[in-house]
């Protein structure tokens, strides 16, 4: 508890104030563009915060985050077009309010379940994350080895119908993170003949070539003109009071909507995209009158916003505690720490603590930001977003990631890398491989290359090293835990084939 | 099985891609170094060509079938176009130097994506490339001066 209040002297600063309000509103505009994903909003801001103090960066990259989830609401509110993927289930209610002339009301109740969720995430995450931390002490190198593979597989029983096709991703991913110097070993290998690839490819380079490079040439393809919006001009003044009034009365929707995002957010690979189709379901299964559900009812909405905001900082747990992203954003927050020396684990939350409570308390600060950002500054976002023609917002983009990959490491080269993953990446998605599993198979490789070698290193005193790998109880129920969700897509494909036959 | 010339067997690709970056690693893979830096991505390679092979056996009872580049209203051309101009300014950025390079080549992409959906006249132009000057004028502040990252000068600057 000390430790929380001695932080937050550290935190509340003007000068911090200032940069969570900052990141929240360029997450918003950035979220609020569909096709621009919060993972892009992270790559492409991130240099911004290199000359900034570690806490000051890791505050304004919390911040763009919470704001580019909270940001998808408002396309998917006034276009029908969700900005990120945490807000596709936002626009099946928010859209059909807006219609009805209730635009502003659809997005308070957002902003107001966002806050909400986002505080929510904040408390899961001060609650789960130093036992969880205490835990990963009883952590060996196999253990980090069978989570690395249990994030793979939950992968790959994440990518709906294209099991085969996540773990490929996944596979390929790791393959990559192989090139460059071994980290046992320390010999070179997969360089093709190219001695820059010896560094190794930059997890960050991959992740912006990969994430915004295809949304780049889909947002060229089109050639949408200025976005058509539902226009907020004569729509019914809201009375404020009246809907945080009306977001309150449904208690229920509300922790059940939040547990449902935390537990999701917790499984590596899976974020606010899957969150807030599973909230708005379950909201429906629950509701009295599911049939008005898609009519623009609260309820729905309300599910939603707040089960895709726990998941901005409930996806942390894994990240601060394991090392391995909840969510693709996560993914650029870890490349963030690694690059101030700070790496996940125990030592997070007591060496470093000021610095972990720190950046979970600006979240907390950043959802609450959520309120006067996305209430005062609705109507001028509107205008921004919906009238920016995509002829001047594609090269602009594409000037944010050459400029952001070039400043991590000065590096033209990373640059080149970075344009052709982003080429290859888009090649893959057209045959169905997602960029998700490549990125997470990035990350997750080098955990679980240590974690092998360093376990059959220990192991050469027996007759079969391998066999150190099923070890420990705690490495046989990790192992349960692989072995369940690879097969899990296969049990249910299984299943609805009984049931077909049965109903036939 | 929806068969028509549109669609590609997806799996089949994804199976032959990843047979193809299998084969790749699976050459460079040295036997002059330490199994510690060869194991790992060796297993790897391995279940590549399992992942790969399913894929393939599944090309072949059970299809998924894809309409590759598919894009509503989209134009494939414009992702070539785009694509390339990234690519050059990025090897051009070195030699020209990053504002002039940055300016030229946003202006370029301004004029040929607009021109997807109206007719740009050289008054259009002329009012867009000050905007793109400022605009790329401000990340070269921000970048050069406040984050002191080092930007390629090249021949202009």
């Amino acid at each position: 508890m000390e430790i929380i209040f001695a932080t937050l002297s550290q935190l509340l600063t003007p000068m911090n104030f200032l940069v969570i309000l900052g990141g929240t509103t360029a997450g918003l505009f950035v979220g609020a563009m569909p096709g621009l994903t919060a993972t892009m909003a992270l790559a492409v801001l991130l240099p911004f915060t290199f000359a900034m103090p570690p806490l000051q960066g890791l505050a304004a990259l919390g911040a763009v985050y919470m704001g580019a989830i909270y940001g998808g609401s408002f396309a998917a509110i006034l276009v029908n077009t969700p900005g990120t993927p945490s807000s596709i289930a936002t626009a099946f209610e928010g859209f059909p309010m807006s219609k009805q002339g209730r635009a502003v009301e659809a997005l308070y109740v957002a902003t107001i379940s966002s806050v909400i969720g986002g505080m929510a995430g904040v408390l899961f995450l001060l609650l789960l994350s130093p036992p969880l931390a205490k835990l990963s002490l009883k952590f060996g190198p196999a253990e980090y080895f069978w989570v690395a593979v249990l994030g793979l597989t939950l992968i790959s029983s994440l990518s709906k119908g294209n099991a085969l096709k996540g773990l490929l991703g996944g596979c390929l991913g790791m393959l990559l993170c192989t090139i460059g110097v071994s980290p046992i070993g320390g010999e070179t290998r997969y360089t093709f003949g190219f001695p820059v690839l010896q560094g190794g490819v930059e997890m960050i380079v991959a992740l912006i070539g990969l994430f915004v490079i295809p949304e780049l040439f889909d947002m060229a393809s089109k050639a949408q003109a200025a976005l058509s919006a539902v226009s907020m001009d004569g729509h019914k003044p809201v009375s404020m009071w009246r809907v945080i009034k009306k977001v309150l009365s449904m208690p229920g929707n509300l922790i059940r909507s939040c547990v449902i995002g935390e537990i999701i957010a917790i499984i590596p690979g899976a974020g606010g995209n899957i969150a807030n189709l599973v909230a708005y379901n379950e909201a429906k299964r629950a509701s009295k009158t599911p049939e008005r559900y898609g009519t623009g009812i609260t309820e729905g909405l309300v599910a939603t916003e707040s089960s895709n905001n726990v998941t901005v900082a409930g996806s942390m747990v894994p990240l601060l505690t394991l090392g391995i992203p909840g969510a693709p954003p996560d993914a650029v927050i870890l490349g963030v720490l690694l690059l101030h020396g700070l790496r996940p684990g125990l030592e997070l939350f007591t060496t470093s603590g000021t610095l972990t409570y720190g950046f979970i308390l600006s979240m907390g600060l950043a959802s609450i930001a959520l309120l006067p950002v996305g209430l005062l500054g609705s109507r001028l976002i509107y205008k921004v977003i919906f009238k920016t023609p995509y002829y001047f917002l594609v090269p602009t983009i594409g000037l944010a990631t050459i400029l952001g990959t070039f400043a991590l490491r000065n590096s033209i080269t990373d640059v080149a890398i970075m344009l052709i993953l982003g080429i290859i990446g888009y090649g893959l998605k057209q045959v169905g491989i997602g960029a998700a599993p490549i990125v997470l198979g990035l990350i997750l490789g080098g955990i679980a290359e240590m974690g092998y070698i360093q376990t059959i290193l220990r192991g050469m005193s027996l007759k079969i090293p391998s066999l150190k790998l099923f070890e420990n109880p705690l490495s046989l129920i990790l192992l349960g835990m692989v072995l369940f969700s690879a097969l899990w897509p296969f049990i249910t494909h299984f299943f609805k084939k009984q049931r077909g036959e049965a109903i036939a | 099985m929806k068969n028509n010339t549109n669609t590609i067997n997806s799996d089949l690709i994804c199976g032959i891609i990843g047979l193809v970056i299998a084969g790749i690693f699976w050459h460079q893979t040295s036997s002059d170094i330490s199994w510690m830096t060869t194991r790992f991505p060796t297993y790897l390679i391995c279940i590549l060509v399992l992942l790969s092979a399913s894929l393939l056996v599944k090309a072949w009872v059970k299809p998924s079938r894809k309409v590759l580049f598919e894009a509503k209203d989209g134009n494939n051309g414009r992702i070539v176009i785009t694509g390339i101009a990234l690519l050059v300014w990025v090897t051009a950025m070195p030699w020209i130097g990053f504002y002039v390079t940055s300016v030229t080549l946003i202006s370029f992409l301004i004029w040929y994506l607009a021109r997807a959906r109206m007719q740009v006249s050289a008054k259009n132009m002329c009012l867009w490339i000050p905007i793109v000057a400022v605009e790329v004028g401000f990340f070269y502040f921000i970048f050069s001066k406040l984050l002191y990252v080092p930007l390629p000068k090249g021949i202009f600057f």
